[in-house]
């Protein structure tokens, strides 16, 4: 399984990161960590009309957690909120490409579990 | 140091004859468990097969073997380091559970703003336990400050010692930075206040030589699994006259010599102390491991981890954007380390594509690591029966991955 973790597209990624900053002025910001293996996110959203305009995460972790945050913060912008909140583990394995060995699992859900907590409260 | 031939050393340990995705087995993990030799193995094949029986209550001859091999174990455990006497030798779960029975045993000394010294390089089984005696009886925890190469700061360690000082709490062995502490003079500054000695062992035993007697703590714990034996076995040397002037914490069979309705006489040392059937299986394989210890010699093993440890070192400086924590003159076979950019859990993922074992996160020394001013650490630690091959198979793997982020 780790053999498919790594593969080349995926550190390429890792290694070019376009959505890892820290934005000002967004709506939201939110904190994700993983206690068990010390990953953490900063997540910032920009939304409007029900819809994800803007996106960027800065944070410390793992190579499937940053790249798990790079690729679903670019694949959620311009999504709307309800489907947000609906994004499941197999969109992230979907959205990665891979599915990691069981106890990477977390390390890939660590922007999802975190974003869908950021826009649970909006209506 | 004798001439030893540690490729036919490396031999008496089976597992090192298997093999993932045809490749053999690179295992630099040992300071969190330390791989068998097939006579520990053995061992616990023999006794169940051949003279099990629970000790110290059978009247019969099967009984009185398994009592006897028990009770020779504690008596090696004693000669390797040097304690006086078996009665010093309290059989525990490992070295975690005797640090916990440790500060429990101490408390009724610790009073409301009584002050407990623990180093900043603790693992957090001699640091937990002291933080929670600290909440129950109002005492104050105070830190003892490392130097930037993971000594710890002297100046700054006397500088916490107060009338007040009841305890330290200190690692022989740094199991992140590898330092070998100076326990005995840090130690004796505290006894010479009146204050007790908690010496955590567990990356020092089997791998350098423990002179108890000279160190002269009044706790010193250490686990069964990682100098060889099983799992489920350490030991908690105690200074006798703790012992004996101190009540048990746990009760039961087996630690009495009798019981009336309103009075118990307790079993003399250190049986006192083991409440319930012992795990005797662990007890026995230790042993066995200490005879195949012995038997190489500790003065040849510390050398040997010496050698590795520094070769290990200077190949490492090889690999771009290396940091290596832990640069005391004085270390043990424990080596941390980072690459700028590449996770150390991405590390040991991609290292374990090729079979070998390394340790990454925070080694149980949340704030040690915390004060590095890293997320994680990647750790390869070393024994005797490691080789100048893995050395250079992880040095290799390492370049690879460091290639595969775009480094050097």
């Amino acid at each position: 399984m780790d053999e498919s973790m790594y593969r080349q597209y995926i550190i390429d990624v890792y290694n070019n990161m376009l959505h890892k900053y820290e934005m000002d002025n967004a709506d939201i910001v939110k904190n994700g960590i993983n206690p068990a293996c010390g990953d953490k996110l900063i997540i910032y959203l920009k939304v409007s009309n029900g819809e994800i305009k803007e996106t960027s995460f800065v944070g410390d972790g793992c190579l499937i957690s940053q790249v798990s945050a790079e690729l679903l913060l670019k694949k959620i912008k311009g999504m709307g909120i309800d489907e947000v909140k609906r994004l499941s583990i197999e969109d992230m394995e979907e959205v990665l490409g891979i599915v990691p060995s069981p106890s990477r699992v977390k390390c890939m859900d660590l922007c999802r579990k975190t974003l869908v907590d950021m826009v649970s409260s909006i209506n | 140091m004798n001439n030893i031939d540690w490729n036919k050393i490396r031999g008496d340990f089976p597992i090192f004859a298997t093999t993932l995705n045809d490749k053999k087995l690179v295992y630099l993990d040992n300071a969190a468990t330390s791989q068998k030799p097939k006579a520990v193995i053995e061992s616990i094949n023999r006794l169940y097969t051949q003279y099990n029986a629970n000790i110290h209550r059978g009247i019969y001859k099967l009984s009185e073997k398994t009592t006897e091999e028990y009770l020779l174990s504690k008596e090696k455990v004693a000669k390797l380091i040097n304690a006086n006497s078996k009665r010093n030798i309290v059989y525990t779960k490992n070295a975690t559970e005797s640090l916990n029975m440790a500060c429990l045993l101490l408390e009724k000394y610790i009073n409301e703003d009584d002050e407990i010294i623990v180093t900043m390089m603790e693992h957090h089984s001699n640091m937990l336990p002291w933080m929670e005696l600290a909440k129950r009886k109002n005492a104050y925890i105070k830190y003892a400050p490392l130097t930037s190469d993971g000594n710890i700061d002297i100046e700054g360690f006397y500088a916490l010692l107060t009338d007040k000082t009841k305890v330290i709490a200190i690692s022989h062995v740094s199991n992140v930075l590898g330092t070998i502490n100076p326990i005995k003079e840090l130690g004796k500054a505290v006894k010479d206040r009146g204050g007790y000695v908690v010496v955590d062992g567990a990356q020092a035993v089997g791998h350098i030589g423990i002179d108890i007697q000279d160190i002269n703590p009044d706790f010193y714990a250490f686990s069964g699994h990682k100098m060889l034996g099983p799992t489920g076995i350490g030991v908690m040397y105690v200074d006798e006259e703790f012992l004996n002037s101190n009540d048990p914490i746990f009760f039961g069979g087996e630690m009495v010599d009798s019981v009336s309705l309103d009075s118990i006489e307790y079993k003399e040392l250190p049986f006192k102390y083991e409440a319930g059937t012992q795990n005797y299986e662990g007890g026995i394989a230790l042993g066995i491991a200490i005879d195949y210890l012995e038997n190489i010699g500790m003065e040849n093993i510390q050398q040997r981890n010496d050698d590795l440890r520094l070769l290990l070192e200077e190949e490492l400086m090889k690999i771009p954007n290396i940091h290596i924590y832990g640069n005391s003159i004085r270390k043990s076979s424990v080596v941390s380390f980072t690459i700028d950019r590449i996770h150390p859990h991405d590390i040991a993922s991609l290292l374990d594509k090729d079979n070998i074992c390394i340790r990454a996160g925070n080694h149980c020394a949340q704030p040690l690591v915390s004060s590095l001013g890293v997320p994680a650490l990647a750790r390869a630690s070393i024994h005797f029966y490691n080789n100048e091959e893995d050395i250079n198979s992880l040095i290799s793997s390492l370049l690879s991955i460091s290639k595969l982020f775009g480094h050097g």
